[in-house]
This record gives C-alpha cells, structure tokens and sequence, in this order.
C-alpha cells in the first residue's frame, strides 16, 4: 500500500447503505470513490441479485468510479456506474450484459451542442441551504459550487446527465439534471464504528479488504467524544477488545489497558504504543488528543507481530492530524471546560468518631496502649492522653468525660471537606490550520490545557506545539516530510499531603485558626511536642491547614523532530527513510521550606542542644530536591515497499525494512539541605555524609544523611529486520505473511537469546465477491485467519548474577551492592502464538455492519515468580516456566435502526475473555499463598487474576469467624491457612470480566445529537478489603468497615457475619476472616458511562472553503452505576477502598473556519 | 540506489551491533573485580547481622505482665518467650532462618565466581576468598546454634545438622546435613579462611573479617561443642594478635546516647541482631525489662551497670547499645569474651590463678578506677563458677547465653528456666528438645527436609 494512496483514501467513503426498511425488491445502494468499475458492477450484482456479465478488456483498470446511489433500481445504478464509459447494458434471461456502446453521429454531435442548463437548489434535511456545496457534472469534472442560499446553475447538460452533490459530513447524492432540483435535500452522514477503511500498523497502510488481521480503528470523531488530556484514556468504552484496567489487585503487575486479556505474568504488561509509526517512549500525557487523527488496535498476530518482541500485549497505533493536498487553509478550534464536584469522601466507611472512643477505651483499660505511653515522644490519640491523664489523676473524672463528649462530636471528613477539596474544573483549547497546495501539505497547532484538580494543592497545565509539513518534488517522485512537535507540561501537587490519623481530627477550630494534629508518619506526641527543647527548637508542631500549598512540581519538556522522505524508484517500488529524534526532560522539583513541617522536623530530628548551645546536623533553610530526567530516543527506519498489480486481478504488496531504535534515560536526583533560594546556596558542605546524627528524640538512634547526588543510565537498544507480504486475487484471496528479528540488549544473554525470530501467517477470503455467492441479504461477508508468534520481554531479569549497586554506605562508610538476580543461564525470550478467526459482514443492505473475531493465545515460556525454599538465600526466582492460555470473543455490531430526519444509530461492543495458567513450574505451598498471593505463584488451570477464598461458615457463639479443614467445621486457622489442598478453598472466578463492552447509542434530529454510551462488565469478582476482622484495629486503622455490625453478644452470629472484637490481638483469625468467601463480592454491573449532546452550527458567512460543520457539546461522565450486583454500595472499577471520581459536566466548542 | 540502501542496511548493522552489549541499567554489575566482591561482603544488612531467636529463648529478659505480653505485635515474640511447642504458629518466612541463608548465598556466589578466576599469589583475591569462607561459616554457626541439638561427639554423627547449602546453584536443593557434618564444615571453612585472610583487625572498618576474627570464631565454636583444649589454642592465638581492652573509664555516658562507636577496640568482628524483635530485646518502651537476677549480680562500682543498662519508665532495666552504636545488640567477636574462654580453659584444666589472672585483666577495664579489687576463689571449681557468672555478665545480650544453657546443662549444671505469665509458669526442663527450635514450615515444605522433632 502506497503512502500518496493513503492520503487520497483518506476521504474515501464508507458503504453507507441508505434505504429504506419497509422497502423491499432489488434496490441497489451503492457509494464509493474512485472504485473500480469491475467492483460497482459485482456489488451491483450481488446487491441485486442479477449475474453480471462483462470483458475484462472493455473495463481496463484505471477506469476508477464515483458512484452515490442510494435505494434505486438495478438499472439506475447500472446507468450510474456506466455513465460516460461508452459501454451499455443489456438484460437478458435475468443476467445483465454489459457490452461497449455504438455512438451514433448524432449522439456525437449532440455532445457539442448541449444546451440544457440546470438550476437548483441544495439544502439539509431541515432546510438550512447548503453554502458551497459541490455540484459535479458526473463523468467530467466540471464543478459549480451552491451560493450562499443554496443555489446553483450549471451549464451545458443533457437532461440524462448525473449530477453529484457532495458536501462534508453528509451523505453525497446522484440526481438527474432533467429532474426537478429545486429542493436537493442532504442527509446526514452518520459516524459509526468501523467508519474507517483504512487500518495504519504503523509501518503501512493497508486498505481493510486486504487485511486480514485484527483491527480496531477509532476514527477522530470517536476519540473526540469524550474529554480529557491522555489519549488512552479516552479509548475507553468505545474499543472492541480493549479494556483499561480498573480495580485490579495492587500486588499484580498491572498494566494500564490490556488488549485481549492478559498474555504475560511478571514480564513488562505494557501494551506497545506506536505514534506515527515509531514506537513513543515519551509520557503519554504529552500527546495533546486533539491533533490526533485516528488510533488503531493491533490485536492479533498478523496485526501486530511486525512489531516483534514489543508486541505481545498488542499495539495501539496513534497517527496525528495532517494537511491535505489541494485544500485551501483550514482552521479548526476547539475548547472544552470540564466541571467536576468534590470526591465523595463518605464512599470509605470509616468507624465513627463515637465508635472509635469506646474502642479506644476498651483498648486503653487492656493495656494496649502502655507501651506507647512509657515512650514520652511516642504518639497517642487526644483519647488516649485524656485517659491516661484521669489514671495518672492529673485530671478529674468530669473534666474527662467532658473532652471525649467533644471529639465525639467531631468527623475528620468536614475539615477535609472544607479545607482540602475543591470542585475540579479542567479547561482545554486547542488550534489547528491545515491545508495544502499541489505539492505540499501543512498542519499547525498549538493547545493548552490548565487542570484544577479537586486537592487544593494540586494543579496541571501543558502547552502543546505542533507543525508538520510535506513537499513533492521530481514531479511528485520524491516527498520529504517534517515534523516538529514541542509540549510542555507542569504537574504542581504537595509531597507530604495529610492522611488523617483520627476518625476525629480537627484541622481547624470554629474560628478557623489552624489546630495541630498527629503527622501519620512521624507520630510525635503533642505533648512532647510542645515542651521538647524548651523553645529552642523549631516549631514541631502539625497543622496541616497552615501548609496547603503545592510543595512539588513536576515539569515536563518534550520535543521531538521527525524526518521522512519517500522516493518512487519504479513504478512498483519506492524507498522510504524516517528519522525521529525525541528528547524529553522531566524535573522534579521538591522545595520544602521551614514553614512546612517535613522541613522542621528533620531539623529538629537532627538537633542536639547542650545546656544553651543548639547544634544542627541540618541547617536552616529550604530543603531541596530536585530529580532530573533526561531521556533522549533515536529511531531510524529504512523501507523498501513494493506494489505490483499483474494482469487485473493478482495484487502484490510488500514491504521489507530495518530499524533500530537507542532509547537512553540518564536521572541525575540531588538533594540539597539549607538551601537558600534567594542566592542559591546549600549547607551540604557542612554535614559529614558518613557521620552517624542521633536523633532527638529516639534514644540511640541515629542517622546518616545522605548528600551524595545519584545518577542512573538506562539504555534501550533494539534493532529490527522486518518484511511483510500481501498477495491478492482477484480481491477476492488474500494472502499475507510477516516476518521480524528482534535483537535488543537484553542484559546477560547470550548473543543468539538477544534475538528471536517473529512471524504471522494469515489469510483473508471476501466470500460476497464469489460468483456463487447469493446471500443478498448479506451484501458483504468476509472470512479471516491468522496465526503468529508475538514476543515479550523483561529487561529486569539477567542471565547473569547481577548485583545492584543501592547508592548507599554501611556504617564504615563502605559502598555496598545486593544481589538483584541469581545467574540464569536459560533465560530467553517470552512468547506469544495467535491463533484469530475473524468474520466482517454486513446485513441488511448495510443497515447493520460490523465483525466477530474469536481467538485464542498461548504464551509460553513466560517469566514467573519462582518461591524457592530459604536455604537457597533467595526466596523468590524470576525465570521463564509458565504458560498461558487465553481465549475470547469479540463482536462488534453497528446499526442504523432510523435513518431519517430523526436517526438511531447504536453501537455494540462484546467481549468474551478467559484466560488461565497452564503451566506453572512451582507450585504454592500453602493454601494462605494461594488465597493471597496467587499471582506470584497461579494455580494451574486458573486464570492468572484466580480469586480464592477460604469457605466460611457462620460464626460461632463467642462471635469466632468459622472454617472448614478437612471437610469439618473448624476454628484452628493456622491449621486451614498451612494446609496445602486447593480442594478446599472456594474458587470464586476471575478478577477481571469476563464479559465487557459497551452500547452507544446516537439519535440525531435536525442539528442536535445525543450520544449515550452504556459500559458493562460481567462475570467476575472482587474482594472487600478493609472490614473489621476482630483483631485489625491499632493506631489510624480507623477505615474499616463493618464495626458496628461486629458481633457483640450471643446471638448475634445469626445476623452478622463481622467477628467480634478480639484482645489480644489474633493475625491468624485476621487473616482467615480478611480473606474467607464472606467478603468476596460479585464486580458485574452496568454503568451509564457518559452522555454527549451536540449541536452542529453553519457559519454562513465564513470563507470559501468551510465545509467543516462546527458544533458547541455538553459532555458528562462519571454518571453512576445503572445495576450492580453487590449490595454494598460499592463501585468495582474502584473498589471499597478508592473514592469514585464525582459526576464532571463539560462544555466545549469545535469552531471550524 | 540500491548499493546506498545496501550501505545504509550495513552501516546500521555494523553501528548497533556493539551497543547491543550495553547495559540496560547503568546500576547493574556482574561482579567480576576486587572492588565488586567487596562491596557485595560490605553489605552489613545481610552479612553482618544475626538472628534473633537465640536471645528471645534466653533467660536475659523478662515481659513484665500479661498485658505486655498480650500486645506483642508478633507471634514469633510471644510463643518464643513461652518456648511454645510451634513458635512461629503460621507466620511465614521466618527471618532467623531465611537471612543466614541469605548471606550464604552472598557468599556462595562470590566463591562461584572466584573459582572461575585464577586467585594465583593476589592476596587481594585470597582475602576476599577468606572472607566468605568466614561470613558463610559465621551464618552456619549462628543457625546451627538455633536450630541443632549441642554437639556432643557421642551423637553427632546421627544427630541433624542443617542443609548446607555450599554453592550458589538455587536449584540445587540439598536436605541437613548431620550435626558433624555441619560442624566439620564450619570449622574447616574457617581454617582455610584464617590462612588466607590477612592477620590484623582493619580497625576502622570492624565488619570485615581477619585471622583474628577467624580464630575467635574457632574459639567461640569449640566453646559451644565443649572441645575446651582446641577453644584455648585459638582464643591464644586470637589474644596474641589483639589482646587490646577497652578500659571504660575512658567512655561517657550520655542519655539516650550510645557509648561506643563502630570501631570499638574491642571488636574484632560487627555483627548486631537484626532489627526483627525490638519489643522484647532494645526497645526504648516498657515492654520487657532485663532479667533481674542478671541485674543483681553486677557490683556498685562495675561501670558496665551505667553503660550497658538504662531504667526505663516503670522501673526496669532496659538495654543501651554495647559495642554498637545503633540499639541493636552487638552479636560480634570480641576481646572480652577471649578472655574469658581462655579463662573458662585454664579453670577446666584446673589452671585456677592463671584462669584468675586472664578474668581480672577483664575485670579491670570493667570497674571505676581505683574500686578494683582482684577476684579470687578457693578451688579451680569455684574459679570456674565465677567465670561463668562473669560471661554472664559481660557477654550480656550477645546471643552467646542461650548456647552457653545448651552446654552448660549437657554437662550436667541443671540450669532450669522459668517465665512467670500472669500466675501462670512457663518452664524449660535442661536438655529439653525445646532448645532446639522448630525450622520454619515454608522450608520443610518446600525442600522437604526433616523438621525438629521439640
């Protein structure tokens, strides 16, 4: 597929059927551009069910068509297709002949003598005259455009001469000049699914009859639906296959999307992402998605195995805006205002402020808390020195119970309200001017983004540039092109934010002055706090109030060049070369200054004061840190693509290509003490790096602080060797094949695992294109197969033993090394095979469209987590030995239920996904390692996300969490977590669906659209985490659920499945209830993902060339759950312990001029 | 144009085939140089701290009540100090087991990769070499201490010992060994280190072993099998090298401050226990208190009172760092305790004012100056006591009491450990298979070698 084919397809037209339901008989639909003529003729005989009959020497190649005919008669689309061909139709016995045209004299002469002049006028359906739109004298070229109302004339027509009238972003029209063309009605081109015809790998273009791979294309249309600064994320529920991973365990390797299930355990679970052809090792944020013209999904192996080793967790393909030849400039702006409410803090149950004082109090009259208590800088809650103080007599019964009435009254939740949330408002604005002339193409942009995130102290804002440019030159032989592209982005947030320690903390009093509290981490006594260093030290004291600011930036700065040319060295063969250079740097930037209380306590940590003399280790002033990122990538691709079409109907097309790719990261972090940034100077000079500081207040500890700077290098070389083969018959056939050698410097392999050798195989047969094929109710049907290895890799295992060095010193100041990785010789590559079956249909003369897709992956020789026994000196082993299978379906469906003045179009996405561990070289040793760490070492015969839990029966009658061992109720949990028989655990299912997709529904009427997208997910489960368990309370455990339905007397074991409360404190009856079935919930449920209304507007009096509609929208998401299977309130795309984001509304404008 | 392609293909080729051997992490290091080995053996977190479990078992402490003892965050803390049958009552990965190992391993790829390389005459190489013979031999004592019967040559060779694990192959999976062959294994690991290590304490970096640390082990070890005339030979041989003690008068005492540094001149070899059990060994709280009995037997001018205990908030006594300068308990080779073998020797062999002579060289670095009365006794018997009350008292806290109990009571000296919990009374019978503790489940599990049977 050749590049320049690519920009004229880019404005091909989908087969978008119009015709009415209620209709029936051979009505013929038929709209394309530039199509052969051998191809209008079969699909007319197909849709009309009559055989066409013709010489492939009369209808030569280059005789390419535009046709628009929608629900006309056979003939009429026949003289359609043949106007202006000399060539004339005949029906015989059902069978149309097609044969050449004897041209009279006088039809010759008429020819010159026409003299029939067309008037007419163009309008939508809801009268609104079309300005410049394009009146075509069908055959000829010749072109008048429709005034300001609407009207026009052409010259010079038969009254049997076509007229086509097109105009973007509708459906364009056939009309007779004879006929009555006072009112020409334009009716609305609708974007659906699957609009595009041409699917990108990244390294070709391939037109999607010749694919026979499996695609996903999201036009720009699509991805604009919804708002939001990463591209990524907006794929969300409209991407058959994808699904961005939401609620999935903290402890798995998680990837952010995951396309076709999971095909890797511990290995990178990334899916590749390839930005105009070249893989991007950028951060994805700084991709603005409003200068993207369209993204597609690789999902099989013929898909994506040309992307070698990266490939196994599929590609997604991002191609930027471009210019179009022959347009004049275009400029397009869009801005978008997105609102969100403050997070729902009340989602987390938490125990109440009431409830924790009686617990607290239970717990102080045990005992629980005299240890702390004894250490006098230890700290406790307000409680429990009020309790300690009346024990000690230092305060009266009264007074106490006075104070602990307060805090009850108290719920941390409104300070946090009130001080540290906002309602969130995200703005957008993105220009872009685009055109081209004959020999060139040009697009600009420039964007800006400012997001005020709902912490107060948080905050982003990223400015995006944009220019690329192409030329021809040799008489379009030679193309260069060039792009540039700058961003920058600021990420403001705080480094230390409060984490309330208390059900009860009060950030501020009722006259607002800020009130110190327990810092989470540090935990210093108030009292001790106020009295240590008798005023000679710094303020220690916590108010988080008195520090809501942004402590913290991140800035990112990223530009990338990127060079191409493409040479036609034949007529079948052209050389392309590109060239990329990215450069991003990204700093962050910590300054903490002594009006925050990090600062002031790691000074105060670090004083000593002897009689009247203060000493600091650290000294005064700011504390800065500052990380710096560098990461420069280069990528180099040479192309040979060949294309050769023999005798009419074999199609050859082949690419063969070498790359190479260098991605090197250098981080340089420092810190900085006493630094003054006024004239940026440090105290580093004066701490002895090796020196052991006590702490103040810990007896005999003590600390060395670190002033050394560190540095890192990281190097991502690989080199490719690539070739791709299609071959077609009579577009009918396809055959493709692809092959690719990947070396990359993978550490510690030797040179022949460093490479590895990836190939698909696939075939793709258009069943409607066969003479037999009689299914006029099925205009297009298309089968799919392929098979292909995919690869995988983890740069973080070596075959050799390798030793990391920390950066830090022993206490004899010694430079010290861990071992990071016992040597393994076997170490090699992770692979991927592909097995993908694949149906593209249309029904109903194309009133429904859209593909199956079944498939099946087994990844072998997959990197997992190997539990060795301890003599060995290391408990776990990374090395290949596992195996997986995932199988899945895919079925998208798109349909226009009512394609009128008021249309309902929907969209429907399934998917099936299983996957399970087939293969597992160690096993789990115990059934508590299955239930709680399964994914370091899976069941064989599970899926990888496998949910096990220990059955659990009803409690017993001291309010004790009831098992089963061996068949029998049972109390001993040490017993039932050691025991090693997965028989007896329960097997819930898996953690991610099993079932997904969407339905988007669209209705339009006159100017306004309303699209709503319906997301579900079905089949799969998810663990309650946080609930009180009898024994996990302790200091800030204050985020449970459950307490107030724990057990409490006798009796209560009937209603409740929540322990009682336990003293001492039992891990093992812990851990049984925290992970028994009882608290394993169902995720399935459906959400009303969002709703977008747009209104189109014309500007009417804007320049020739503005045939872009624009449109003002309303957007919402984050609507809410529509059902749900647990009864509990809980989102499973957070989970119980993640506040959902709150409903956002946005606003915005696409204004094209 | 086709040869610019063919040039360009192999211009390309020729370019990254070399950066193909490029590090993907510039903080990755295949060891291969003197410099790289020795920061592997630097590596004090795993190599130069012991278990815990050894001094959990002991009579050095005690949990002043039930409710202390109630809150305990571990499991581990609260049966050990019950001597309860299964002490680690399904917590996993047992750090007393899994982090000697740990260090053999460090040592074991070390060796692995020496072999490789020719050591020839470079003493720099034999050096390192003696060293992880010394650290791994130095793990294998500390778990063979925890989780063996005492030696006693009479059973040794049917008695368990532990797996020994003697190259760094992890797939290589190996079951115990018997109790000679442990010892036999420790004990030549460290003769062959103590001829390659160089001879002097580098004193200002104390983690690194020397011929003097070697020999001090092999006293320490002999001790504990009871081979008293072979702990004398290397206890001279270490004392010759570096007989130095630390006078404390010389030291302050400061509140919350340790007394010592790193480089104490009496240690000859860092190890601290590792940082696992705080709340029942060197916390700062009030949740254990030192023995005592223990406390009671230390004279009002011995100045290892002030500098080695501190009271805490309820009256107890608690730990202060010796020999350390972090909190954790100081497990290492030192000075003192050769004397004090070497004086245990000399009263075994009936040597009494020899024996006298060594233990009051000690006992002067140990007592204000100017309050020191030398020690005496009547009999070599009685000498002998007082040594081991001395050891006692000196060696507090260092992980050598709970195998001197081992010892003491396979020679018949009856010594019977109580804990009083709320009313109820814990007892340890001498000799009872509750002095050696259970191996870890995951362990037996997973290499399915044979468990302790206590």
């Amino acid at each position: 597929m050749s590049f320049r084919l690519v920009k004229s397809n880019t404005i091909i037209f989908v087969v978008l059927l119009h015709c009415n339901l209620l209709a029936f008989g051979q009505q013929i639909t038929l709209v394309k551009n530039k199509m052969p003529l051998k191809d209008v003729l079969d699909s007319i005989s197909v849709q009309s069910g009559y055989g066409v009959y013709y010489n492939h020497k009369q209808i030569s190649a280059g005789s390419l068509i535009n046709i628009a005919v929608r629900g006309v008669s056979m003939e009429k689309a026949l003289i359609s297709a043949l106007f202006g061909k000399n060539l004339y139709y005949d029906i015989i016995d059902g069978n149309v002949i097609i044969k050449p045209k004897n041209i009279s004299l006088a039809e010759k002469v008429t020819g010159y003598f026409k003299s029939f002049a067309a008037k007419g006028q163009v309008s939508d359906d809801n009268g609104y005259k079309l300005f410049h739109a394009i009146v075509e004298l069908k055959g000829s070229g010749r072109q008048v455009l429709t005034d300001q109302h609407g009207n026009f004339t052409m010259n010079q027509l038969d009254k049997n001469d076509i007229l086509m009238i097109s105009f973007i972003g509708y459906e364009t029209q056939e009309v007779l000049a004879g006929d009555d063309l006072s009112n020409i009605r334009m009716s609305r081109e609708v974007v659906v699914l699957n609009n595009v015809e041409i699917v990108s790998t990244g390294y070709q273009d391939i037109p999607k009859e010749r694919a026979t791979g499996a695609f996903t294309q999201i036009g720009e249309k699509l991805l604009n639906r919804s708002v939001g600064i990463n591209i990524i994320d907006r794929l969300e529920g409209i991407t058959s296959g994808l699904l961005l991973n939401k609620g999935l365990p903290p402890q798995a390797n998680n990837s952010k999307t995951s396309i076709r299930g999971r095909s890797t355990l511990n290995a990178n679970a990334e899916t590749l992402i390839v930005l105009d052809g070249i893989p991007y090792d950028g951060t994805i944020d700084q991709i603005n998605p409003n200068d993207i013209a369209s993204v597609t999904i690789l999902k099989d192996a013929a898909a994506a195995s040309i992307w070698g080793t990266r490939s196994g967790n599929g590609v997604i393909v991002i191609t930027s805006k471009k210019g179009l030849k022959n347009s004049k400039l275009a400029a397009a702006l869009s801005t978008t205002t997105t609102v969100s409410n403050k997070p729902d803090l009340n989602y987390i149950p938490q125990i109440s402020s009431s409830d924790y004082l009686l617990l607290e109090k239970d717990l102080f009259s045990k005992g629980f808390y005299d240890n702390t208590l004894s250490l006098q800088y230890s700290a406790v809650s307000p409680a429990v020195e009020i309790m300690s103080k009346l024990r000690n007599g230092e305060i009266t019964a009264d007074n106490a119970d006075r104070q602990l009435e307060m805090l009850k009254t108290q719920d941390v939740r409104n300070d946090l309200r009130r001080y540290m949330y906002r309602p969130k408002v995200y703005q957008q604005s993105q220009l872009n001017l685009s055109g081209g002339g004959e020999n060139n193409t040009y697009y600009m942009s420039a964007g800006y983004d400012k997001n005020r995130e709902n912490m107060v102290t948080n905050g982003y804002d990223r400015v995006t540039l944009n220019a690329r440019n192409s030329f021809s030159m040799l008489r379009g032989r030679l193309e260069v092109s060039g792009d540039i592209t700058f961003s920058s982005a600021n990420t403001g947030n705080k480094f230390d934010i409060y984490v309330p320690a208390l059900p009860y903390d009060r950030l501020a009093d009722d006259q607002g002055n800020s009130l110190a509290v327990i810092n989470s981490s540090v935990r210093l006594r108030q009292g001790y706090v106020d009295t240590a260093g008798k005023g000679k030290l710094l303020d220690w004291s916590y108010r988080p109030k008195d520090e809501l600011k942004p402590n913290q930036n991140n800035h990112q700065l990223q530009y990338k060049l990127r060079a191409g040319l493409n040479y036609k060295i034949s007529k079948d063969l052209r050389l392309s070369a590109d060239y990329q250079y990215l450069k991003e740097h990204a700093g962050n930037r910590g300054s903490y200054g002594l009006d925050g209380f990090y600062t002031r306590n790691i000074i105060n940590t670090y004083t000593v004061i002897n009689g009247d003399e203060v000493s600091r280790a650290i000294p005064l002033g700011e504390i800065l840190y500052e990380s710096k990122q560098e990461l420069t990538s280069e990528a180099i691709r040479v192309q040979m693509n060949f294309q050769k079409m023999i005798s009419e109907v074999h199609e050859i097309n082949a690419i063969a290509g070498y790359e190479a790719r260098d991605a090197r990261t250098h981080i340089n972090n420092q810190i900085l003490y006493g630094y003054n940034p006024a004239n940026l100077t440090n105290g580093n000079n004066g701490i002895d790096p090796t020196k052991f500081y006590p702490h103040y207040y810990q007896p005999f500890n003590s600390g060395q602080i670190s002033t050394a700077s560190t540095l890192y290098n990281y190097t991502d070389i690989t080199q490719s060797f690539y070739g791709n083969v299609s071959y077609s018959y009579d577009r009918r056939y396809t055959l493709t094949a692809s092959l690719r050698k990947d070396q990359s410097n993978l550490f510690g392999v030797n040179a022949n695992g460093r490479s590895v050798p990836l190939f698909s195989l696939g075939t793709a047969w258009d069943i409607s294109k066969e003479s037999f094929y009689q299914l006029g109710w099925v205009p297009s049907l298309k089968l799919r197969l392929t098979y292909g290895h995919n690869g995988n890799i983890d740069k973080t295992v070596s075959g050799f033993l390798s030793v990391q060095s920390i950066g830090f010193i022993n206490p004899w100041a010694s430079p010290y090394t861990k071992i990071i990785n016992p040597p393994n010789p076997s170490l090699r590559w992770e692979k991927v095979k592909t097995w993908n079956i694949g149906l593209d249909y249309a029904l109903l003369r194309s009133r429904m469209s859209g593909s199956i897709d079944v498939y099946q992956k087994n990844a072998v020789d997959l990197i997992g987590n190997n539990i060795l026994p301890m003599q060995t000196g290391v408990t776990e082993f990374r090395g290949n030995g596992a195996s997986t299978q995932s199988k899945g379906i895919e079925i998208a469906l798109n349909s226009k239920i009512i394609n009128k003045e008021f249309g309902w179009y929907t969209s429907l996405l399934v998917n099936y996904n299983t996957d399970k561990v087939t293969h597992y070289e160690v096993k789990a040793s115990t059934n508590y390692e299955i239930v709680t760490d399964n994914y370091n070492n899976p069941l064989i015969g599970y899926p990888y996300y496998a949910l096990f839990s220990f059955p659990s029966a009803s409690l017993d009658n001291t309010g004790a969490p009831r098992g089963y061992l061996n068949g029998e109720l049972s109390k001993n949990y040490k017993a039932i977590a050691e025991i090693f028989d997965p028989g007896q655990l329960k097997y819930h299912g898996s953690v991610s669906p099993n079932y997904f997709g969407n339905l988007i529904n669209t209705f339009n009427y006159k100017n306004f659209e309303l699209s709503i997208n319906i997301g579900y997910k079905l089949k799969y489960y998810f663990r309650r985490t946080d609930v009180f368990s009898g024994s996990n309370y302790g200091s800030g455990r204050y985020q449970l659920s459950g307490y107030t339905e724990r057990w409490q007397k006798p009796g209560d074991e009937y209603t409740t499945t929540i322990p009682a409360l336990f003293y001492p404190q039992n891990p093992n009856m812990s851990a049984f209830f925290l992970f028994s079935s009882a608290l394993v919930e169902r995720g399935d449920h459906v959400r009303l993902q969002d709703i977008r209304l747009t209104k189109y507007v014309f500007n009417k009096r804007s320049a020739a060339s503005s045939l872009k509609r624009s449109s003002v929208f309303l957007y919402a998401s984050n609507l809410g759950i529509l059902w749900r299977k647990n009864k509990l309130g809980i989102d499973p795309n957070y989970g119980p312990s993640v506040v959902p984001q709150p409903l956002s509304c946005s606003i915005g404008l696409n204004l094209n001029l | 144009m086709k040869k610019l392609i063919m040039l360009l293909f192999v211009a390309c080729l020729f370019g990254c085939s070399k950066e193909l051997e490029l590090k993907p992490d510039s903080t990755i290091i295949v060891p291969e140089t003197i410099q790289d080995f020795e920061q592997l053996l630097d590596n004090a977190e795993v190599l130069n701290t012991t278990p815990g479990l050894a001094q959990l078992s002991a009579d050095e402490y005690f949990i002043p009540s039930l409710q202390a003892w109630n809150s305990l965050s571990n499991l581990t803390q609260r049966n050990a100090y019950i001597w309860n049958k299964d002490i680690f009552q399904g917590e996993s990965k047992i750090w007393d087991w899994a982090a000697p190992y740990a260090g053999i391993f460090y040592c074991n790829s070390v060796l692995d990769i020496l072999e490789l390389q020719d050591i020839g005459n470079n003493p720099a190489k034999k050096n390192i070499r003696g060293w992880a013979l010394f650290a791994r031999a130095y793990s294998y004592y500390s778990l063979v201490s925890i989780f063996a019967k005492t030696y006693d040559p009479a059973t040794a060779n049917s008695d368990l010992g532990l797996p020994l694990k003697l190259s760094s192959d992890i797939k290589k999976i190996v079951q115990r060994s018997t109790l000679q062959e442990t010892y036999d294994s420790i004990i030549s690991d460290v003769l062959t280190a103590a001829d390659l290590l160089k001879a002097e304490v580098t004193t200002d970096k104390r983690n690194r072993p020397s011929k003097v640390a070697a020999y001090a082990l092999l006293a320490r070890v002999y001790l504990s099998m009871r081979i008293y005339d072979q702990a004398e030979i290397y206890a001279d041989k270490a004392l010759l090298l570096c007989p130095e003690l630390l006078d404390y008068n010389t030291l302050t005492v400061l509140p919350g401050r340790s007394s010592f540094t790193y480089n104490s001149p009496e240690t000859i070899y860092f190890t601290q226990q590792a940082a696992k059990y705080i709340e029942t060994t060197f916390s700062s709280s009030v949740s254990y208190g030192v023995d005592s009995s223990l406390i009671a037997l230390y004279g009002a001018d011995d100045l290892r009172m002030p500098i080695y205990f501190r009271k805490n908030a309820i009256g107890n006594y608690g730990l202060r760092p010796i020999n350390n300068v972090a909190p954790n308990p100081f497990t290492g080779l030192a000075t003192d305790e050769l004397y004090l073998i070497k004086a245990e020797c000399l009263a075994r062999r009936k040597q009494k004012e020899e024996a006298l002579l060594y233990l009051n060289k000690l006992l002067e670095k140990r007592v204000k100056t100017g309050a020191f009365t030398p020690v005496m006794a009547l009999d070599a018997e009685d000498a002998l006591q007082i040594i081991l009350t001395e050891r006692r008292k000196s060696l507090v806290w260092r992980s050598v009491r709970w195998t001197d109990l081992k010892r003491l009571n396979l020679e018949g000296r009856n010594i019977k450990l109580e804990r009083n919990m709320g009313g109820h009374i814990y007892e340890l019978q001498p000799n009872s298979p509750l002095y050696v503790l259970p191996i870890p489940n995951d362990e037996v599990t997973l290499s399915g070698i044979t468990q302790n049977d206590r």
